[in-house]
């Protein structure tokens, strides 16, 4: 009796010893400690802040910016766009964006995701969404959008794309999801990321860093 | 009243200032002095022309002489053009692996002239590679027949290599075609209407017009009812080619 239970404390231990020295006690959901996912052949880590005592420093933890222009966005940006929260962002890089069937948009100017995005986000400004611009056609094209005879898109064959921007105060996402909207892109294929890089932070979640220009 | 108007001037010109990313680059040194007013712009982004003719209105109401503010095509337009090849740089890197050569249409070109390749064999190199979709050819350099202006594209990279060369003190050998085109003089303060005729380029308009393929976005915003959302002109458009003291 003795001996069946040191054996087994001793595969238990064998078992205990080859499972990963780091043990994550701040996981993103009780089965998912870390993720990795393979993005354009680069892996893309995301898993959160192990540090228990960690608080959020400087801009992002402002309550009260002005409104207008900083206003409280309602939960959905417009019909037919799903809304997201941090899981079903992380699920859609694992899912839509590793397989190439989805892009994940940071709708901020360039300056603000030089800071840190989420991984895995391209930066499309919001602005270069917008009708004025006159390489949006090209940037609609890249994500799937086909000439017509008549000159018009044809959305049929798009990808899908989350957009989103600083916060739920931030109003930069909605507009270019309204710009995408008013361009033809399908709403069912358009996805909001309400909480953005504050509710991001908030959660202690990894964030990227773009890679020096020469 | 003309509080009104000040306070109305102030809002489109902080619009405009935030569209264009000018306070980014002014306040570069401290960017956490900038964030408070950062990145949201105020007002909804409306077409450049609604822009201007809500500014001359103020300025009208104001007394001012109500002078369109030209200046701001050039402006945005470059930095769409920068932050639009940005992202589109980051979508194709979703697709295959960073550490692949990315085939551009500046790269074929570049090895072609490196090989010592005739004018001809880049000019059917380029169009079979952007027929077979292999690179991405700026809606600028498409010619009204659906090919790749070449010409434009070798003048743009002669262009380029002379800047390098007078950087280094070379006296300057490039001699501007448009320097000899009666069209040039009357452009200088005047605009001026153009028929597109086969062959025809938005980038070699702007080289023949203002000596440099990359004046295009003036042409482009001066037409965006014409041209919209056509990839390429067509031939028999009557396009406005703005004056040169316009851009």
């Amino acid at each position: 009796m003795l001996q069946g239970l040191l054996r087994s404390c001793a595969v238990i231990g064998g078992v205990l010893a080859a499972m990963p020295a780091q043990a994550q006690d701040v996981r993103i959901t009780e089965d998912l400690p870390r993720v990795e996912v393979l993005i354009g052949g680069n892996p893309v880590v995301i898993e959160r802040n192990q540090d228990q005592t960690a608080v959020l420093e400087g801009e992002f933890t402002k309550t009260s910016r002005a409104c207008p222009p900083f206003c409280i966005h309602p939960m959905e940006a417009a019909p037919g766009v799903e809304t997201l929260g941090e899981l079903e962002v992380i699920a859609f890089l694992q899912d839509q964006v590793a397989a190439g069937t989805g892009v994940l948009m940071d709708s901020r100017l360039p300056e603000w995701f030089g800071k840190g995005s989420i991984p895995g986000a391209v930066n499309v400004p919001f602005a270069t969404l917008a009708p004025n611009n006159p390489y949006r056609d090209d940037i609609l094209k890249a994500l799937g959008a086909t000439a017509k005879a008549d000159a018009t898109l044809d959305f049929s064959a798009v990808l899908e794309v989350a957009l989103f921007c600083n916060g739920p105060w931030c109003d930069q996402s909605p507009r270019a999801i309204r710009s995408l909207l008013d361009a033809g892109y399908p709403a069912e294929k358009i996805h909001y990321y309400r909480g953005g890089m504050q509710n991001w932070l908030l959660m202690g979640l990894s964030v990227s860093m773009p890679p020096e220009q020469g | 009243m003309i509080r009104l108007g000040l306070v109305y001037l102030a809002i489109v010109s902080l619009s405009v200032g935030l569209i264009t990313g000018l306070p980014f680059k002014l306040f570069d040194a401290e960017p956490v002095a900038v964030v408070a007013d950062a990145p949201v712009a105020k007002a909804p982004v409306q077409p450049a022309a609604d822009l201007e003719q809500m500014t001359a209105a103020i300025l009208a109401d104001l007394g001012a002489d109500a002078a369109p503010a030209q200046a701001a095509v050039a402006a945005p337009d470059a930095a769409l053009a920068a932050m639009s090849n940005a992202a589109l740089a980051g979508l194709q890197g979703l697709r295959k692996p960073k550490a692949a050569q990315d085939v551009t249409l500046q790269g074929l070109v570049v090895q072609a002239l490196q090989e010592g390749q005739s004018d001809a064999y880049i000019d059917a190199l380029v169009n079979e590679a952007a027929g077979a979709g292999a690179v991405a050819v700026p809606q600028a350099l498409m010619t009204s027949e659906g090919k790749v202006d070449t010409a434009v594209l070798l003048a743009s990279i002669v262009a380029k290599a002379q800047d390098v060369e007078l950087a280094e003190g070379d006296a300057p050998t490039f001699e501007a075609t448009a320097t000899t085109d009666p069209a040039v003089a009357f452009l200088q303060t005047q605009d001026m209407l153009y028929t597109v005729e086969p062959g025809d380029s938005l980038g070699g308009l702007a080289l023949r017009f203002y000596g440099d393929s990359g004046f295009y976005p003036a042409i482009f915003a001066a037409n965006t009812s014409t041209l919209g959302a056509a990839d390429r002109i067509k031939v028999g458009q009557r396009l406005v080619i703005p004056a040169r003291d316009k851009l």
